[in-house]
């Protein structure tokens, strides 16, 4: 309750302060790209000429958008580059009522994670006492096992589930036929918590396709990554759509310090790393001695933060500690020892989550906190700082000059290049310790600074297959009837999404996408959308054959279209040979080029 | 140097002498046909996935304690004369106090003729119970630390010698590439042989043609693509698609045993099939699924155990000749608890079984320090014990078969010795 009352006052402060509030850094000139450009041009006359405008509009959609849409760089070149970026840094300016009306339809990403985790652990115990109970019969019956029904077979048997959706009823629905049905046959058969993972991978393509938000939901993702959770461990899938939407969404383009004390906070971090199981190390005879006291006043209203733990515990788990130190803040390279990962542990003994099962919520339990002094990284926690302790080292790593750096460094990587060039960081970082991490004025940092124009930048990206999957729909500006089938295509190019088991997330480097069966993966996928095999996508190319005079200026209007005006000479001829020398129908030259080029080398870059 | 400089300069040699249309490595494969790349011995490791109850799968019966742990899981022993449709008697493994499970009985006779082996009691050192720590540890090789950049395979496949190499050396039969896979030479993954090719083009002819002509223009589009990650990763993606169409073409190998339905199965039928066809296997990696057994654990291990009997039982027999040159180890992330909970099933615990056969292997023996079921010997009060680190096991295994003599550099932070007699080397 108190948690809740110290949020709602959190909250209603920001709001306040954020429209009264000075922004940290002043917006961003208005000849921003071209003046950078120039100097970058200047300084390293090895990377070749200045970037033309048109390459600096380009570049700009490719890093601060999924990439670019039909009419995306026009809009970009009348507004000017400076100008659509600030838009882009202030997306709560930014009308997205449609995408907002598409999400209403995903009830998973609204009902909250009291009600998920209630109603997943509802279904996983109806699954267990289904598995009793077909195991008496089993036992009671032949020994000729029939094999168990498939969560299809239950459903069916049930009166619900996809069975129920039979062919000709969806047909007979006018509207958007067999969307339903797909959705249904697509989710079948998985286990308790599917749902909610799909229904927030389907909002996840809808807002990288369609969001005019952009620049937030690459942040999203980003951030995400950053502060990974997994779901498939334990009931993550019930958690995660509030830690999206509520950690770290409303933080993405606002303060380090918000997204690292929200995700410290959250039930889906402190399931996911551990710390609500880590206790001090005493803890065993303490609790013994409190749950007897407990139990003779079950009938009471208790307070969460004295409901004991439910299970006997192991003591310390310095799970969260090292990912914190490590991932969230310092980087592995930061200067920390094992012996400051422990202290950090011991800090955020207590730090758990009450009724994970039922109604999570962030509780400090003083019963589990080791309360005695503790050294970390040079600073002093004395003894009985109680919850403090846990606010003081956030504190502590906040101003630590190593996670500025850290920080920096991942930033520039996702928005520059792989490479992250150590000037450009040296001034992120700077930054980020001159505002105490805000977001936007790094982000600003990272437009002004003449690397990120320079001609070494321009497509230096291998676009992950979340970026490689949004970026061609947006480009052939497809229908999307079912994102679940995106979702799909993404994992099958490697990226599961919210699938990444280990708290790293996903890496955003070259070398961490690029793999022979990955490639084949890509390649198919630009086949299929572009021959219109992906079900649930509809492509209409009829624009680039339309009046075209030959091959070679279908092959110029796709390019266009795709945003690959920079194709090698060798790609360029090689697909024109590839359209001219084939008995190919006029109309299906369009879907030739475009499945061609969707895989070309060229276009796995942005 | 950054990861993928490193890999580009392993590859890098091969590929760019060549100067021709196929990197060196894959023209030497392609370029001797009786052998391919010849023989060569291959790793394959089946992850039980989910937590195999070691206990039920080959049973300690000689453990006084075990019937009132387990009232409804123990089965009875070989000898015994209990008679019942619903606990069938244990299978004599000529060990005494230790018995299959009647489901293992398509593996008997590769147990008596010495080609499989068992470690009992094995697993690792760190205590999490959590599946997605555990499956990440094993995998990566480093219990207790999950920031380890690449898998045990990966660092097992970077300890050969770079000119052997063969663009299908590492195949993971998985939608995915495993992590013990990751971050080290390229390893191929695909959930069915039949995946790996590509839709037509459009307008392009249907079938088998339709699939050569989108393969063939995009090789070709690779082949000429300035050198870096994509380009390296398409030629390499081009090589293996190239060698597969060659070598499992209308006159690839047939399999030579019986395979029963199911995924396990699958799995291993398609890596028998490549290692037959010579394509220069050295690691094959496929899960087996279905141990998380809470509830309903009879059932459930009854048909589990069976698949995966039959499953290793026809792949060995599909091999022929070729058995002696693999080895297989099939293990799980952790055991299950000793006592048997209310739903007639079991939790999550400590040790279990390991499967290890092959050719090579010194089989018909049961492996490791058996740790005992009395309450002072459980770990932490309800767990069989670990005895043997399944490292160890793995280490010994990558040994004889990938030719690995750097355990630092193979587990870092492993302090133990490959498990002596196991596999002969």
């Amino acid at each position: 309750m108190r948690r809740q009352l110290v949020f709602v006052a959190l909250v209603l402060a920001a709001a306040c302060s954020r429209a009264a509030r000075k922004e940290a850094t002043p917006p961003l000139a208005s000849n921003v790209a071209a003046a950078a450009a120039g100097e970058a041009a200047l300084r390293d006359p090895g990377a070749g000429p200045a970037l033309t405008e048109s390459e600096q509009i380009d570049h700009v959609l490719s890093r601060a958008t999924f990439g670019a849409r039909p009419g995306d760089r026009e809009r970009v070149a009348r507004l000017g580059i400076a100008a659509f970026l600030e838009e882009q840094l202030h997306p709560e300016a930014l009308d997205d009522a449609r995408v907002e009306l598409q999400l209403k339809d995903y009830a998973g990403l609204h009902r909250g994670a009291g009600a998920l985790a209630h109603e997943l652990t509802q279904k996983r115990k109806e699954k267990q006492d289904e598995d009793q109970r077909k195991a008496k019969a089993e036992a009671a019956m032949s020994p000729v096992d029939e094999g168990p029904m498939t969560a299809t077979e239950a459903a069916r048997q049930a009166g619900q589930g996809p069975a129920k959706v039979a062919p000709e009823a969806a047909k007979s629905t006018p509207k958007r036929p067999g969307k339903e049905m797909r959705r249904a046959l697509g989710r079948a058969g998985r286990g308790p918590g599917f749902d909610y993972v799909a229904d927030l991978s389907e909002a996840k393509m809808v807002r990288a396709v369609a969001s005019e938000r952009q620049l937030q939901e690459v942040l999203v993702d980003f951030w995400f990554n950053h502060f990974n959770v997994f779901a498939g461990k334990e009931n993550e899938a019930a958690l995660l759509p509030d830690y999206e939407e509520q950690a770290i969404r409303p933080n993405a383009l606002g303060s380090f310090r918000d997204l690292l004390d929200a995700t410290a906070h959250s039930p889906a971090m402190l399931v996911y790393l551990d710390n609500r199981h880590s206790a001090s190390a005493q803890l065993p005879e303490r609790q013994r001695r409190f749950s007897g006291w407990y139990r003779g006043r079950r009938s009471a209203a208790v307070d969460p933060a004295k409901r004991p733990p439910p299970k006997a515990r192991r003591g310390l788990n310095e799970n969260y500690a090292r990912e914190l130190l490590e991932l969230h803040t310092m980087g592995v390279d930061g200067g920390y020892t094992q012996q400051d990962i422990i202290e950090v542990a011991r800090c955020f003994t207590g730090w758990t989550v009450d009724q994970p099962n039922e109604n999570p919520r962030f509780v400090f339990r003083a019963q589990m906190h080791d309360d005695g002094e503790k050294r970390v990284l040079g600073h002093l926690i004395r003894a009985g700082g109680g919850e403090d302790d846990g606010e003081q080292i956030l504190k502590i790593l906040l101003d630590h000059p190593a996670t500025a750096r850290f920080v920096a460094t991942k930033l520039v990587r996702r928005f520059l290049s792989d490479d992250a060039p150590p000037e450009a960081v040296a001034r992120v970082a700077a930054t980020f310790t001159r505002t105490h991490g805000d977001i936007r004025s790094m982000l600003r940092t990272i437009f002004e600074s003449p690397e990120l124009w320079s001609r070494r930048a321009l497509r230096s990206k291998v676009r992950s297959p979340l970026e490689l999957v949004a970026s061609s729909i947006r480009a052939l500006g497809a229908t999307v009837e079912d994102p679940l089938v995106l979702a799909r295509a993404v994992a099958r190019i490697g990226e599961p999404l919210y699938g990444a088991q280990p708290p790293t997330g996903y890496a955003d480097t070259a070398a961490a996408w690029m793999s022979s069966g990955a490639l084949l993966a890509r390649i198919d996928f630009g086949l299929q959308l572009a021959n219109g095999q992906l079900e649930g996508v509809a492509v209409n190319l009829s624009s680039l054959a339309q009046g075209a005079k030959g091959p070679g200026e279908v092959l110029q209007r796709a390019a266009e279209k795709l945003g690959a005006r920079e194709l090698s000479d060798e790609t360029r001829s090689y697909i024109l040979g590839q359209l001219q020398n084939a008995p190919v129908k006029p109309e299906l030259l369009a879907a030739r080029a475009v499945g061609l080029l969707l895989g070309a080398p060229e276009l796995q870059r942005r | 140097m950054d990861k993928l400089s490193r890999r580009l300069l392993l590859k890098g040699s091969a590929v760019i002498a060549a100067g021709t249309f196929l990197p060196a490595f894959a023209r030497r494969a392609l370029a001797d046909d009786a052998g391919g790349p010849g023989r060569r011995k291959t790793l394959v490791f089946l992850f039980m996935r989910g937590a195999l109850d070691g206990l039920f799968a080959v049973t300690p019966y000689g453990e006084p304690r075990l019937t009132a742990l387990r009232p409804t899981l123990a089965l009875p022993p070989p000898d015994s004369d209990y008679k019942s449709a619903q606990l069938p008697k244990l299978l004599s493994i000529g060990v005494p106090g230790f018995g299959f499970h009647p489901a293992l009985a398509p593996l008997l006779p590769l147990w008596r003729e010495g080609s499989l082996a068992v470690v009992h009691a094995v697993g690792s050192p760190e205590s999490s119970r959590s599946h997605f720590d555990a499956q990440d540890f094993l995998e990566l090789g480093t219990p207790g630390v999950k920031s380890t950049p690449d898998g045990w395979l990966a660092r097992a496949l970077t300890q050969e010698p770079a000119q052997g190499r063969s663009p299908l050396d590492a195949v993971a039969v998985a939608a995915r590439l495993p992590r013990s896979l990751q971050g080290g030479p390229d390893a191929l993954a695909f959930a069915n042989l039949d995946q790996l090719r590509l839709h037509p083009l459009a307008g392009g002819p249907g079938g088998q043609p339709g699939r050569t002509q989108a393969r063939t223009s995009f090789e070709a589009m690779y082949q000429g693509a300035p050198e870096d990650a994509v380009a390296t990763s398409g030629k390499e993606a081009f090589a293996a698609l190239q060698l597969l169409e060659k070598k499992l073409g209308p006159d690839a190998p047939k399999p030579d045993a019986q395979y029963p339905n199911g995924p396990v199965a699958n799995s291993l039928r398609q890596l028998a099939q490549l290692i037959k066809a010579d394509v220069g296997l050295r690691v094959g990696a496929a899960d087996a699924g279905g141990w998380d057994t809470h509830s309903a654990q009879p059932g459930q291990l009854q048909r589990n155990l069976g698949d995966l009997a039959q499953a290793l039982a026809a792949f060995y027999k599909d091999l022929g000749p070729r058995a002696e040159d693999i080895v297989l180890v099939a293990a799980t992330e952790f055991g299950r608890t000793v006592r048997q909970n209310g739903a007639n099933g079991t939790d999550h615990g400590h040790a279990s079984v390991a499967f290890v056969l092959g050719g090579g292997v010194n089989g018909g023996k049961l492996y490791g320090k058996w740790p005992g079921l009395a309450e002072d010997r459980l770990f932490e009060g309800r767990d069989l014990a670990v005895t043997t680190d399944l490292r160890s096991v793995l280490a010994s295994v990558a040994r004889s078969q990938l030719g690995v003599t750097d355990m630092g550099k193979l587990f870092p932070g492993f302090a133990g010795a490959p498990l002596a007699g196991i596999v002969r080397s």
